[in-house]
């Protein structure tokens, strides 16, 4: 090859396909005898211990997709080096042999003198194989080439430098980096995970010296550069100081400090490391005088220790007894001394821990959203799934509420481990959910009690204060008390007792409609739609089991535990952004896995005060009622109210209006209702409601022109009800619908 | 980014601009019946600008431009484009025209009445219905002929100029500053058509399309049927009035389906000997320059050199002597990219990085899915 393409390999003499032995090489071989882009010029190999261990096409492409005048510095033709290995595994390797072809983006990291190596595929080998054919191959070099000349070949999440070759070591940076590190109490030290994995933590600098080390890590925050073009891999610390000079940063003053301040005047053995780390800080401005946009972390490995580092860079001595010692510095220029500028740096790894802001990059969540205090009710199976799942997402910062502590059968749906039973579940539910960031990163708070003892007053402050109360107790109570508490906005959310269906109730962000009016237009919903018969089924005369478990036999996979936790959690994050009202029903078909979604109209809510008590219905119950007092015109019509009370509230829940039954007898001055079916309607609303609605009272309509205040039938009516309903302790509910009015009464027999 | 875009109807033109801000400007339209074959090389024409179209949700170009009357170049266009003269050339999916630019020589030639149906005719009528109206034309060249006429439809040259564009001159329709393009005229100048009352073939349109994208700029000459003494004339006059930077090409489409007329009329034994002055035309081309040969292929074999007509593999090797010597790119032929069997319109990239060939639609896939396949049994 010509002095202007670089020496790389074994020259094979012949150009035949025959001299090559790797079936793959073959196979290119001939795609390129007839590609109108690619011309063959000579064959190399790779010998390793007297095997030749790969074997390259040397060939000259031509590209129409270059564009002429192109900045990047990509020609027209380029001489490229297609690589195969003998091992099947290894991808196969494509080198831009031109010695001055360009430094872009998209190349592998290579080593010192090795021809530029070019990152064609995104995915591993083993995905890109599949689909992999020679011509695709040569067709992708052309592409690479063309789109790299362009300036559009840039995917977002791909790593600037790839690294080719295996990086020795890779190191965690802990999310909390950028803060401490320019922290004097505070130095980075590194645990090993596995073999070559490091992960970072900033430990006290006093605590360090006890702390045994593996390897020495020297971390400097470097001035502002300013963003440059990318450069070749510096392979030693002459260049790399260099690079950081001609874009505006000292790094081997910086790093001659550094030294000695890790040796702290004390000595170093000289035994101590074979090798040190070097982690850089880089902030990158636009132009010189702007603002940072953002750090860029780098991380490199000498092949030394760090007494020998600092006897290079002139600023510690060999003391002659087993240490070195820190020269006291007189204010000379230490960089004339040349011996660190060869010494070798070795790329390295580096990652970020998981933040906030990558956890919610990756879940598609902005910040503005995500940045709130929360109060969770119960975090049993249901709530520590939301809890883990929320703290992935990094939306909300919440306190966990439970009384209740870890027994073993929850572990079979609980995000609890086996160590943690016995832990109070709050407690619990606050470790797991910290535990997915990097130590002491995360926040969440624990309180132990039940959620709505209102004489605990941290409990009492962080419900009231918190921007959302999620109720996940899985109980009825909770949600009714956080009805009438003050609050800024609450949501319900539980499974049903099949584990087919969840629910989500949530308030509007005005708390016009509440919880528990929420909770009894969900009932009416399940009377009046297609899906209400299922979605309770296997109820046993009570609601809220399911993911409360407190029974341990109920049986509901942890497959669908998670499949209602992941839908209710996007749900509530999702509907929590808009500020109405919501009741919402999922179904999951059992076989086919299909989940079905049933939004159901919100009504307003219309509370009235009789008689001592409350009575919450709504404008659809209202509007409902009108309907068929207008179709019976001029007669008078009625039927029952279904609805429940609740004692404690002194609250009369109405669920729905029943129309006459067929045998009710009207005319247009009087309403006698009928039985015929009403049984069977009353079984039915008991039963598809886990026996929480049921008969509450009777209604009948007025005629045009009369009011809806009670005649003197209507009186001996009512008393009839309080009378017989007293029976089981309840009040008589009557309701009179008139042309655009109602009038409700209420009448007990007082004990 | 603008585009040009050449399409593969074998030996003849159709070539397209497109410019960053959308317009449209139509070189030439020949449509091939057996294009519509699916077994046939040569593009279906009306379904693909169709298409194209459709895709840029718009039913008209912006400038259809007819380099000459040469069925070559016109073939079956006028069921294609929606003619404002008469009303039977309108409607039914026809294609508007903003703006028509014809040679004088087209909106003045006489014919016979056997060809009262051609199609030249039909765009001749054309042209004097948009001169007359006054919009949506542009002539090239005013020779006396040119007047003549005017006067004889009452109208005056005065009323007229505003629509005349002379060789030596920028077409005012466009501009670097607000389309990033301009139209300099080298041809038809007035000697060719006021030469006798021969109104020739060689009186084409031709121009030097400068595209300028973020300050760099791109040539395009774009040469319709021409003759090596006309390119000479050209040449000749460009540099008498000091104007060689209008000589100067990073694409070239040659003229005549590569016709070695257009270099000398002697065709050569291998290769043909551009006149001095076409051959100083070619050396004005740029490093990284294309020439493109709207023709069908143009085999090196044995029988090429004997053809008589074109294209002439003797012209071809002499282009691409010239393309290597100013360290230009390639040679394209329309019917030979990506492939014989399946040829894709040619489209160049004009970006602020000079030129490169769009290479995304010559996948095995792409181009079968891009048109039928052909009939199973």
């Amino acid at each position: 090859m010509a002095d202007i393409h670089t020496n790389f390999g074994e020259v094979i003499s012949e150009l035949t396909e025959d001299a090559l032995t790797i079936p793959i090489s073959r196979r290119v071989f001939r795609a390129c005898s007839t590609h109108k882009f690619f011309e063959l010029i000579e064959l190399r190999c790779f010998i390793h211990d007297g095997q030749r261990t790969a074997e390259m096409l040397v060939v000259d492409c031509t590209n129409d997709g270059v564009p002429t005048r192109n900045e990047i510095g990509i020609l027209y033709q380029e001489r490229i080096g297609l690589i195969f290995s003998t091992e099947e595994t290894k991808i196969p390797e494509v080198r831009a042999l031109r010695k001055d072809f360009p430094v872009t983006l998209h190349q592998n990291l290579v080593r010192r003198d090795e021809p530029a190596s070019l990152c064609l595929y995104f995915e591993p080998w083993e995905v890109v194989q599949r689909s992999w054919t020679p011509q695709s191959h040569l067709n992708r070099v052309l592409w690479w080439l063309s789109e790299t000349a362009k300036g559009t070949l840039h995917r977002e999440d791909q790593p600037v430098e790839p690294f080719y070759f295996r990086s020795p070591f890779e190191i965690v940076l802990p999310p909390d980096f950028d803060e401490k590190i320019r922290h004097p109490d505070f130095l980075l030290t590194l645990k090993r995970v596995e073999d070559r994995v490091f992960l970072g933590c900033f430990l006290q600098a006093s605590k360090k010296r006890n702390v045994q080390l593996e390897l020495t890590c020297l971390v400097i925050a470097l001035q502002p550069v300013t963003h440059g073009s990318i450069e070749p891999f510096p392979h030693d610390l002459g260049t790399l100081d260099k690079q950081f000079a001609a874009r505006g940063a000292t790094l081997f003053n910086l790093l001659c400090t550094e030294i000695k301040r890790s040796v702290n005047g004390e000595g170093i053995p000289k035994t101590s490391d074979s090798k040190t780390l070097l982690i850089l800080q880089i902030p990158v401005q636009r132009n010189d005088n702007s603002v940072v946009e953002r750090n860029e972390y780098k991380a490199f490995c000498f092949n030394i220790n760090l007494g020998q580092l600092g006897e290079a860079c002139g600023v510690l001595t060999d003391g002659a007894d087993g240490s070195y010692y820190d020269i006291p510095s007189f204010g000379a220029d230490l960089s004339s001394n040349d011996a660190w500028r060869s010494i070798e740096i070795e790329p390295i790894e580096i990652t970020s821990s998981l933040t906030h802001e990558t956890a919610r990059r990756a879940s598609g969540i902005i910040t503005d959203t995500a940045e709130f205090f929360g109060v969770l009710a119960g975090v049993g199976a249901l709530g520590s799934s939301l809890a883990d799942i929320w703290y992935r997402e990094a939306w909300g910062t919440w306190t966990f509420v439970d009384i209740d502590y870890i027994k073993p059968h929850n572990l079979a749906r609980h995000t609890a481990k086996h160590f943690q039973i016995g832990q109070l579940k709050a407690n619990a539910a606050k470790q797991i959910v910290e535990e997915n960031y990097c130590d002491g990163y995360a926040k969440a708070s624990a309180i132990v009690d039940s959620v709505t003892n209102w004489s605990n007053v941290d409990l009492k402050t962080a419900v009231e204060s918190a921007d959302l109360v999620v109720d996940a107790t899985t109980t009825l109570a909770v949600p009714r008390d956080l009805a009438i508490a003050d609050l800024k906005r609450s949501a319900s959310i539980f499974l049903t007792p099949s584990g087919h269906g969840s629910v989500l109730l949530l308030e509007d962000s005005d708390r016009n409609v509440r919880l528990d009016g929420l909770e009894a237009q969900y009932y009416g919903a399940i009377l009046n739609n297609d899906w209400g018969e299922q979605h309770l089924r296997g109820h046993q005369g009570h609601l809220w089991v399911g993911a409360g478990c407190r029974d341990v036999s109920s049986v509901i996979s942890v497959e669908l535990l998670q499949v209602h936790a992941a839908t209710l959690a996007r749900q509530v994050r999702l509907r929590c952004e808009h500020p109405d009202a919501v009741i919402s029903v999922w179904h999951v078909e059992e076989q086919s896995g299909t989940i079905s979604a049933n939004k159901v109209p919100v009504a307003a809510n219309l509370t009235v005060a009789a008689n001592g008590w409350t009575i919450v219905w709504n404008t659809h119950l209202q509007d409902k009622a009108r309907q068929i007092r207008s179709t019976n015109l001029p007669n008078e019509t009625g039927g029952v109210l279904l609805g429940y009370i609740d004692q404690k509230l002194q609250t009369i829940f109405v669920v729905d209006i029943l129309s006459a039954p067929l045998d009710s007898a009207a005319d247009s001055s009087g309403f006698t209702r009928g039985t015929q079916g009403l049984e069977e309607q009353i079984q039915i609303a008991q039963s598809w409601t886990a026996n929480i609605v049921s008969y509450i009272g009777e209604w009948h309509s007025h005629p045009l022109g009369i009011s809806t205040k009670p005649s003197e039938h209507d009186i001996r009516l009512l008393s009839y009800l309080a009378e017989i309903l007293n029976r089981d302790g309840l009040p008589g509910v009557m309701l009179i619908v008139g042309e655009n009015q109602e009038t409700w009464s209420i009448q007990e027999i007082q004990e | 980014m603008h585009k040009v875009i050449f399409y593969p109807v074998q030996n003849g033109d159709t070539s397209q601009i497109i410019l960053d801000n959308g317009k449209r400007i139509l070189f030439d339209f020949r449509h091939l019946k057996c294009g519509e074959d699916e077994d046939e090389p040569a593009i279906d024409l009306k379904t693909q600008l169709k298409e194209e179209l459709l895709k840029a949700k718009r039913d008209y170009f912006d400038v259809l431009a007819l380099t000459h009357g040469d069925l070559d170049h016109i073939l079956h266009s006028t069921e294609f484009f929606e003619l404002q003269h008469a009303n039977k050339y309108q409607g039914n999916g026809r294609v508007k025209v903003n703006e028509l630019w014809v040679p004088a020589a087209m909106l003045l030639e006489s014919s016979t009445i056997d060809q009262r149906s051609a199609e030249f005719v039909i765009w001749r009528r054309e042209a004097q219905h948009r001169l007359r109206e006054g919009k949506g034309i542009r002539v090239f060249s005013k020779p006396e002929m040119l007047k003549t006429w005017l006067e004889k439809n009452g109208l005056t040259l005065e009323s007229r100029r505003h629509l005349i564009t002379d060789a030596g001159q920028v077409v005012p329709s466009f501009s670097l500053a607000s389309d990033g393009v301009e139209f300099f005229c080298h041809s038809p100048f007035v000697k060719h058509v006021d030469d006798g009352d021969d109104l020739r073939n060689d009186a084409s349109l031709i121009f030097q399309v400068r595209f300028e994208v973020m300050g760099v700029q791109t040539n395009y000459f774009a040469v319709g049927d021409s003759t090596c003494d006309v390119l000479e004339d050209i040449v000749r006059i460009t540099k008498w009035h000091g104007n060689e930077d209008r000589l100067k090409w990073n694409l070239y489409n040659n003229p005549h389906h590569c016709s070695h007329h257009a270099l000398n009329p002697d065709k050569g034994d291998k290769e043909t000997v551009p006149l001095p002055l076409v051959k100083e035309l070619l050396l004005h081309g740029q490093p990284g320059a294309y020439i493109v040969s709207s023709s069908k292929p143009i085999p090196d074999t044995k029988e090429a050199y004997q053809q008589k007509q074109p294209p002439h593999i003797q012209a071809r090797n002499c282009y691409e002597r010239y393309l290597r010597q100013v360290s230009g790119r390639r040679f394209v032929v329309t019917m030979e990219e990506p492939n014989e069997r399946k040829p894709q319109p040619l489209e160049f990239d004009i970006t602020s990085a000079g030129v490169s060939l769009n290479m995304t639609g010559n996948s095995g896939v792409n181009i079968i899915v891009s048109s039928p396949a052909p009939r199973a049994g």
